[in-house]
């Protein structure tokens, strides 16, 4: 049952860090809507969907296809997010209340994408593992605990962040935001070199005598970092880019400009 | 709203230039792949231990024998893909240093233990 409590943690993490980061980012900016009720429904129908036809999925592009759903849904999270970095300046510069629909669009991408690959991994675990191996009781309820820590140390840190006013939770998000696309950007480059699209030769480091990536810290700094105990040169390079790329977006973010955001709530 | 969004399409652009490169990278290479094979049986890998030559692009096949999924996972080769039951899946690996890079089956991380042992002389 342990191992189950751990799995589902793991696989729940990284999900669970962009949606209540997102949340709080959006609430800070004045979202009304409880967006994230629907997205989730509709990423446990997406996560059946692609964990039912993983087999075949496999299969495609010479074998391949597994690879490059996760490169798509990566990069769909990852780029959503960049999206969503980009706006951030104009919608509080313009002090217009609220949430635009360009926004509320990559809020729902970003969070659907990084959740109906985390909730497949889940569902194939409990199903086509747990159920199937006939150990039900103790991968279900292993689960259940597991996905119940995870939860509870989202909404943990979406008060947390919202605990900080409005103008810190969304710098801190924002910064939060940029590291968790980067680290999706980078793995998305890991599976390309895993599909043998990218040559992958040159590791640039090995760190894991110091942080096992399966280690508790491991697992939290990759959720959060993008940790990779031994990168590839290209997975550092996307790495890089992705962050580049977040922090001239948000430059106009930065203290020194009196942005008004506590005026942005009515 | 425009000039952000421009910021963005050129990176991406870039991106899909590289991958597009990676590609033909990719049909360079030779038509013959030199693959290995690593079942899964009762929860368990066979060979345990398997041999690969150091320095070569190789790939690894993974037959899952057994009726539930397992995940094949290896931070040191970097690699991870699930592995339903009763299928097969194929991962690039290569060219690696002459060591020994474990791996393991993520849903029996326990029992489901392997290396990949990279020899200089197995290198024909």
């Amino acid at each position: 049952m342990i191992d189950a409590v751990v799995i589902v943690l793991r696989e729940v993490l990284e999900a669970m860090l962009v949606c209540c980061v997102l949340l709080a980012s959006s609430y800070a900016l004045g979202a009304k809507r409880i967006w994230l009720l629907p997205v989730t429904l509709f990423a446990v129908g997406g996560a059946l969907l692609y964990a039912t036809n993983l087999t075949a999925l496999t299969d495609l592009f010479d074998g391949r296809g597994q690879e490059l759903t996760n490169v798509l849904l990566l990069m769909l999270t990852g780029a959503s997010l960049l999206f969503y970095l980009a706006q951030l300046p104009g919608v509080i510069t313009q002090k217009t209340s609220g949430v635009t629909p360009a926004l509320y669009a990559s809020l729902i991408v970003a969070s659907a994408a990084a959740m109906v690959r985390e909730l497949a991994e889940i569902f194939i675990y409990i199903f086509s593992y747990g159920i199937a191996s006939g150990q039900t009781a103790p991968v279900v309820s292993g689960a259940v605990i597991g996905a119940g820590v995870g939860v509870s140390l989202g909404i943990f840190i979406f008060f947390g962040l919202l605990w900080l006013g409005k103008r810190r939770c969304l710098q801190v998000s924002a910064v939060l935001l940029s590291l968790i696309g980067a680290g999706m950007m980078s793995q998305a480059t890991r599976f390309l070199v895993q599909s043998g699209f990218l040559p992958g030769e040159h590791i640039v480091w090995d760190s894991s005598w110091l942080i096992s990536e399966s280690s508790l810290t491991g697992e939290l700094l990759h959720a959060l970092l993008g940790y990779d105990a031994t990168p590839g040169i290209e997975q550092l390079a996307v790495y890089f880019a992705s962050l580049l790329i977040a922090i001239l977006l948000l430059r106009k973010l930065s203290v020194n400009q009196s942005l008004d955001v506590d005026s942005l709530r009515h | 709203m425009t000039k952000p969004l421009f910021n963005l399409a050129t990176p991406v652009l870039r991106l899909l230039l590289l991958l597009s490169m990676g590609s033909f990278w990719m049909a360079a290479e030779s038509a013959e792949p030199l693959v290995f094979t690593l079942r899964i049986k009762d929860h368990l890998f066979i060979p345990a231990e398997l041999l690969v030559p150091a320095n070569t692009r190789f790939r690894l096949r993974i037959v899952n024998e057994d009726a539930t999924a397992e995940e094949f996972e290896s931070a040191s080769l970097n690699r991870e893909k699930v592995i339903m039951g009763r299928s097969e899946g194929i991962i690039h690996l290569g060219p690696l240093a002459p060591g020994e890079y474990s791996f393991f089956g993520e849903f029996n991380p326990r029992t489901a233990l392997g290396r990949l042992i990279v020899n200089e002389t197995d290198h024909d």
